[in-house]
């Protein structure tokens, strides 16, 4: 069978998915797509939902390669490709038509020893993806993509009080499923 | 607790987190990405075909609108359908006219002599008693009357002409419109000579799709040879976009039938990477040269004076002059070489037409179509990748 071909640099590889060249594209796909499903896990409401978005954000990044001008990491174009394709469709959904402003949780943070001893890295994200959509998403793109809450109320179309206190919803349902564990 | 120590903690856990997830890969159970070239070459397909819809409505608003433009020629008399109405009568009264009397006439006479013996070498001179003077009326300038038409009777026709003169119009028109007939006529049955400049790209979209019709699949271990060198593809090739350059020669066969040949050069241009006598991996770059020779019907299913719309179905035959062949190693150095190649390449074109006659003995036309590229064993190339083809040729055409 044929094998792809290893490219020498990440210029490489880029320039031949840009010429369409469908080796190159197979490499990045193998290259990218566990990572980037793991993106993808952390926004969408299902493993099944998880894997369209996974589809459409690489259809996306093959068809927009010509517009990665090689500033920046190409693996953070990608992500941000991919969390774009998700809120889309949470967008559709509308899984934050009802947030409103609330009074700001004065939760409190668990220790970072008991993160450290309680939690592996995979069981980050399996916590992460338990967490209800509504306010999941608000903490990845605060926490994750470092969006401001600000940056976070036009990506979704709520208000800059209602990022916040998703926000501290997401610190509040953190905070008690640490407790139990 | 402070609030700020509360805000310090959740930025410290939000830094843990995020330090966790950084590198954190889940693998798929199921490979997606046949699902995702399938997606990217549906794209492509919809983009071919809403590029397709928008040539196809813009020629279709210039023909609607040059049809409705256009100057419209003035009907001509029929004689045989005209009713029978009588012809138009203008009627003057008579002018009496006075008989003109010159105030002095003219006479002629002899002095009154004795009637004398005739003599033969003598003239007759008469006298005035005896014959009667003869006046000569010379008709002076006749003054001018000026007589007002008491009633003119006009009967309905078409045209206030004489029943002469309105006949002569008619004959005159048939004798037009005869005229315009033949004088059309002759303009269509003319020969023409077209230059042309081709488009071309695959209907399924993409231009790295293994063609199972190409002589040798890349990756397969299977090679061919290019003169005395065996070449095994190792990646895909991308194949650049045709240029196709062609000279046609069309003449009239019938009313709206006209059938054309001409000469066609089109260069096929193709990169990929292959291993070279089972040694050594070099960068191929590969050019074939084809001439061929289209044979074509165009059946017009619109015309007017500047404007034609035609169907045209037709094939070509197709030799490659050469394959130019260049062979770039690892350490940049490179071997070209000119091969030639067996075989030729037959094609099946099916289309629409659309002429602009902008000047008597000059035009404008465009030519979209689909070509179907029948399998021949060539070289590698665009047309072996994807056999269905749209073109657009677009070019000159010049009446002789």
């Amino acid at each position: 069978m044929f094998a792809p071909k290893p490219y020498k640099s990440e210029t490489e590889l880029i320039d031949a998915c840009k010429k369409h060249n469908r080796s190159a594209q197979r490499y990045l796909y193998d290259k990218y797509s566990a990572r980037m499903y793991a993106v993808c896990l952390k926004y969408a409401r299902s493993a099944e939902v998880a894997k369209d978005y996974l589809q459409d954000g690489f259809v996306t990044v093959f068809t927009r390669m010509d517009s990665y001008s090689g500033e920046g990491s190409f693996e953070g174009w990608m992500r941000k490709i991919f969390v774009n394709v998700a809120l889309m469709d949470l967008r559709k959904v509308d899984v934050l038509g009802d947030a409103k402003d609330v009074t700001e949780l004065r939760a409190e943070a668990p220790r970072i020893d008991d993160v450290s001893a309680k939690l592996e890295n995979k069981d980050v994200l399996r916590l992460i993806t338990e967490m209800p959509i509504g306010f999941r998403t608000v903490f990845n793109l605060s926490v994750f993509e470092g969006y401001s809450h600000q940056e976070i109320s036009e990506k979704l179309g709520i208000s800059e009080g209602a990022s916040r206190s998703q926000l501290c919803r997401a610190r509040g349902w953190l905070q008690q499923r640490m407790q139990k564990l | 607790m402070e609030e700020k120590d509360m805000h310090k903690g959740w930025e410290e856990f939000e830094d843990r987190i995020r330090e966790a997830m950084q590198d954190v890969e889940v693998p798929l159970d199921v490979d997606l990405f046949p699902n995702i070239q399938e997606a990217l070459q549906r794209r492509q397909w919809v983009r071919l075909v809403r590029r397709v819809g928008v040539s196809v409505a813009a020629a279709a608003v210039l023909v609607v609108g040059w049809i409705a433009l256009a100057p419209q020629t003035e009907p001509t008399i029929d004689v045989l359908s005209q009713p029978e109405t009588p012809m138009a009568v203008v009627t003057e009264p008579v002018q009496s006219v006075e008989p003109v009397v010159v105030s002095e006439p003219v006479v002629v006479s002899e002095p009154e002599k004795m009637a004398e013996p005739v003599k033969k070498s003598e003239p007759v001179v008469l006298s005035k008693s005896v014959v009667p003077s003869v006046e000569t009326v010379v008709p002076a300038e006749e003054p001018k009357e000026e007589v007002a038409p008491k009633s003119v009777d006009v009967v309905a026709k078409q045209g206030d002409e004489t029943p002469q003169a309105a006949q002569k119009t008619i004959a005159e028109n048939l004798y037009l419109a005869q005229a315009d007939e033949t004088s059309a006529a002759q303009t269509r049955r003319n020969w023409s000579m077209g230059l042309a400049s081709t488009l071309q790209g695959g209907l399924t979209g993409g231009t790295n799709n293994y063609n199972p019709m190409a002589s040798v699949a890349p990756g397969s271990g299977q090679s061919f040879q290019v003169g005395e060198r065996s070449l095994q593809p190792l990646t895909t090739p991308t194949h650049h976009f045709p240029l196709t350059l062609a000279v046609q020669l069309q003449w009239s066969l019938a009313e709206n039938w006209s059938m054309g040949t001409g000469l066609s050069y089109s260069r096929l241009h193709s990169q990929y990477e292959a291993l070279h006598n089972n040694q050594l991996q070099v960068d191929v770059d590969q050019t074939l040269h084809y001439l061929g020779i289209p044979l074509f019907f165009n059946y017009s299913i619109l015309r007017n004076q500047h404007l034609n719309v035609y169907a045209s179905v037709g094939g070509m035959v197709e030799k490659a002059l050469c394959m130019d062949f260049q062979l770039r190693d690892l350490s940049n150095k490179v071997i070209r070489e000119c091969v030639s190649v067996n075989g030729v390449q037959t094609s099946l074109h099916l289309g629409l037409g659309l002429e602009y006659r902008f000047l008597q003995w000059m035009g404008l036309f465009v030519d979209p179509s689909l070509a179907y590229y029948f399998d021949h064993q060539q070289p590698m190339n665009l047309r072996t990748a994807q056999s269905l083809q749209m073109r657009l040729d677009v070019g000159l055409r010049f009446f002789l």
